[in-house]
């Protein structure tokens, strides 16, 4: 028995040119523009190969590497420099950029005592390990009372 | 918010299952689980490389404490061979473990596991992929090195899942063959969601709609998006059938000594799963981050960027095929053979749990009962100083005598005296009952059932009774000064208050006497002072025993005598402390032709399991067990079974209900078994195919057998 595996059934993955899904070539195009206006502010002769040179760095940054794209994958990388760094030298700037950014810098050191822990609140009950009373009155046995809440009112009193 | 509980399952092996209907119903059994996952759930194997250590120091620390020198020179034997086995091979220890987020008892989610995989499923907090303290390192790759003195520890790095392949999986491909690499290494299947039915018909119908009216303005081939269609709507088929939709990851921990090999490694599995998922090498933040899915930690509190992909429960079902890779398992108990395939030793500690001590084994002459009955009884007296008393019918019971320098009792018609008078029971009820039994098996006919048969048990324990009350105290009755058959002919002879009643007495007792006083057919055996010493004599513990009874092979009866006897003075004994006992039993046929010795076995059985004794019932086929319904209770007493070939007994494996947890390929197995192969079915643990296996010194020792 055996079982064909599908596509990315809740996935729309449309066609686009090139290759390149459309929602990428528009972003890269989108990109392109906002750089190309913002630029031709300043720097008037820059401004087109600026936005080429954006646009096409939207559409690689964008691709996916491993299912991420790749500049989320590049800012995962460089989290893990900046926090091996950090951790490696505790007084220098970068640890105090990481400070600042909040980075966990306590997932470069890792103790499996930690990582692995068991959840909490587990606790290992072995039933066979039970009491049973045989008979009432035994030392943390089962106690009959005269009449209800005498020893708590007791207790109170005393306490 | 859902509390996670975590359980531990022992894997089983998938060569019982190895055929076409065999992997149908595990697959149906799984995906019939995951259809009713309504909360996240994770399933992890670790495979870690394992040594035959832990066995080897506890024989070793055995063979210091025991003061018996051939115990300890067995002892050594054994550690010697452990060490040789473990020095020729790479054992891997593998365990799985499934963490459910959910408001259920964990008991409960258990006993459905169970049901599911039908292998042992426990509570348990999951292991650590390592222990001790880890650093994130990027060069020459990014990967986890032990912080401090290595001790041991190995380099970790974890790939992780991102795209699935239009390919087909089974339980063989695409995850055994990583188990196979025979590194160590943790699978980890995640399962963050597992769409509610209508929920996941929406998504899917939704995905349809949007593709048709995308396909419907195309111009020319779009062959992705009509494959995607198409498996929308296979989905949407298979979730109509009852399928749930799940999203799931794969992450994979592996583990090496050196950079070079974990690269190695890590290109060796990217490689081999190439055609069916995608893997990523984790860099940076997401490699420590990505340790969570090998601990009882929710999906969304690891944090990594989301590449989980939909499958059907019959699709995720796949996945758990680690769950059918057995590997070494613990080191506790004794060898009882190697696994047939996989080639690892299979220990079981029978002791561990009071409900199942007794045995049965079963399998056609020549196809090595004995001999691995004697192997096991070595082992078990060797490592846990558990003393045996072997009873067999064949007189190859010399060999395991001669060889530890036992004593040997051999049971014959001439020279053996075993008096039925001799006291093996505590009060003086169950005495005359036992010694009436035994009378029942010499007459051949029950004194039960008509008036005449009524009056004549009453008779004969009158008789009993008063030559037993001269003693006072049973306990004082020695084998030198037990009443004779005589005395009990001539007792019984004089009973009687009415004419018909004294008439009966006396046929009863001539009857008796003709059998076995005089020269009767049993009076040689029968009538006089036991000779075999089968008492306590004081002693603490008694030593390792053995019992042929193969000089009365041409007299059934005597031959049931004589083992009834045996096991009565066992049954006594036993009584008395809680010291672990094997007594094997071979042939246990011949007690059980006789129903009133049949009754004495099954209550034997039942002794002996609350007296921490184990009872090992040897016969050649399984159906003598279970065509009796009172034979049946020791089958029923007996959860663990050691089936060597049955191919001539086979229809109870089809038709008895005590059956019903094997397939066809375990029947398979089990008609085709080869000599020195057995199945091993343990109630509620599991079953082992095995080769027996030996060492040079059992070898030396038992070859004859």
């Amino acid at each position: 028995m055996a079982a064909d595996f599908k596509s990315h059934v809740l996935l729309r993955d449309e066609k686009g040119l090139f290759g390149i899904p459309f929602k990428r070539l528009l972003l890269a195009g989108v990109g392109a523009g906002l750089t190309y206006t913002l630029v031709n502010l300043a720097f008037k002769g820059w401004s087109i190969p600026v936005a080429a040179l954006m646009g096409v760095a939207i559409l690689v940054l964008t691709a996916p590497r491993g299912g991420i794209p790749l500049w989320n994958r590049l800012v995962y990388r460089l989290r893990g420099w900046l926090l091996l760094v950090a951790a490696r030298s505790p007084q220098g700037l970068i640890a105090q950029l990481t400070g600042m950014l909040e980075l966990p810098v306590d997932l470069v050191r890792l103790d499996g005592a930690r990582v692995f822990a068991p959840p909490s609140g587990e606790v290992e009950i072995d039933l066979r390990e039970w009491v049973t009373f045989a008979h009432a009155a035994e030392t943390d046995g089962l106690v009959f009372l005269e009449s209800p809440l005498v020893d708590t009112q007791q207790e109170v009193r005393h306490g | 918010m859902d509390e996670v509980s975590t359980f531990l399952i022992e894997p089983f092996d998938i060569m019982l299952h190895a055929t076409e209907d065999g992997v149908q119903s595990l697959q149906a059994r799984f995906a019939t689980w995951l259809r009713t996952l309504n909360a996240p759930a994770r399933f992890v194997c670790w495979q870690m490389p394992a040594t035959l250590d832990a066995k080897i120091n506890a024989l070793s620390r055995a063979a210091q404490a025991t003061s018996d020198p051939q115990r300890a020179q067995l002892l050594m034997e054994y550690r010697r061979y452990y060490e040789q086995l473990d020095d020729n091979a790479e054992y891997q220890r593998a365990l799985c473990g499934i963490a459910v987020w959910s408001d259920q008892n964990p008991r409960a989610l258990a006993g459905g596991l169970r049901s599911a995989f039908d292998t042992l499923v426990v509570e348990g907090a999951w292991p650590a992929l390592f222990n001790g303290r880890y650093e994130i390192r990027d060069a020459p790759f990014w990967h986890l090195a032990p912080v401090g003195r290595p001790g041991g520890r190995p380099l970790w790095a974890v790939l992780n899942s991102y795209a699935f392949a239009p390919a087909t999986w089974n339980f063989f491909r695409p995850l055994p063959p990583l188990l196979r690499l025979n590194f160590p290494l943790a699978l980890s299947v995640d399962i963050p969601k597992t769409y509610e039915r209508n929920s996941a018909i929406d998504a899917l119908e939704g995905i349809i709609q949007a593709y048709e009216v995308h396909l419907s303005g195309v111009r020319g081939e779009d062959s992705r998006s009509v494959q995607r269609v198409a498996d929308c709507r296979k989905a949407l088929s298979e979730i109509n059938a009852g399928d749930a939709l799940h999203l799931v990851q794969i992450s994979i921990a592996i583990a090496a000594d050196d950079l070079s090999t974990l690269k190695e490694r890590v290109q060796a599995v990217i490689h081999e799963t190439k055609a069916w998922f995608s893997l990523r090498h984790e860099v940076g933040e997401l490699l420590a981050r990505s340790l969570g899915y090998f601990a009882a930690k929710r999906t969304k509190h690891i944090g990594l960027p989301d590449t989980s992909w939909p499958v059907v429960s019959r699709e995720l079902a796949l996945m758990l095929s680690p769950l059918g890779y057995r590997k070494l398992s613990a080191t506790e108990g004794v060898l009882r053979g190697e696994a047939v395939g996989a080639a690892y030793p299979v220990f079981h500690d029978s002791w561990r749990d009071k409900r199942a001590t007794h045995e049965i084994w079963v399998g056609v002459s020549g196809y090595g009962k004995t001999f691995a009955c004697n192997c096991y009884l070595t082992r078990e007296y060797a490592e846990n100083g558990i003393p045996f008393d072997l009873l067999e019918p064949m007189g190859h019971g010399r060999h395991i005598a001669e060889a530890f320098g036992l004593p040997w009792y051999v049971m014959s018609a001439k020279a053996t005296k075993l008096n039925p008078q001799d006291v093996m029971f505590p009060t003086l009820i169950e005495q005359v009952s036992h010694t009436t039994r035994i009378y029942e098996t010499v007459l051949g006919r029950p004194l039960s059932g008509g008036q005449r048969q009524n009056l004549e048990r009453g008779l004969l324990g009158e008789a009993l009774e008063v030559v037993y009350r001269g003693f006072g105290e049973l306990s004082q009755v020695t084998p030198e000064v037990t009443p004779t058959c005589d005395l009990v002919c001539d007792v019984l002879s004089g009973l009687g208050e009415k004419e018909a009643t004294r008439h009966i007495a006396r046929d009863l007792a001539d009857e008796i006497a003709g059998l076995c006083t005089g020269s009767g057919p049993w009076a040689d055996f029968l009538n006089g002072t036991t000779n075999v010493d089968l008492t306590r004599g004081g002693r603490d513990w008694i030593g390792p025993r053995v019992f042929s009874f193969h000089e009365l092979e041409s007299d059934p009866i005597l031959q049931a005598l004589a083992y009834t006897q045996v096991l009565s003075a066992i049954r006594r004994d036993s009584l008395i402390d809680e010291q672990p006992r094997i007594i094997a039993v071979d042939e246990v046929y011949r007690l059980m032709r006789h129903p009133s010795l049949l009754d004495f076995l099954i209550e034997a059985a039942k002794t002996f399991r609350t007296r921490k004794k184990k009872l090992v019932s040897i016969d050649q086929q399984l159906s003598i067990f279970l065509d009796n319904s009172k034979a049946r209770m020791i089958f029923e007493n007996s959860p663990i079974r050691v089936i060597f070939s049955q191919r001539q007994g086979m229809n109870v494996f089809h038709e008895d209900a005590a059956f019903q947890h094997l397939n066809q390929q375990h029947r398979d197995i089990i008609a085709s078994l080869p000599r020195f192969h057995f199945v091993l079915d343990v109630q509620d643990e599991g079953l082992w195919y095995c080769r027996s296996v030996a060492t040079p010194g059992e070898l030396a020792r038992f070859s004859t057998t």
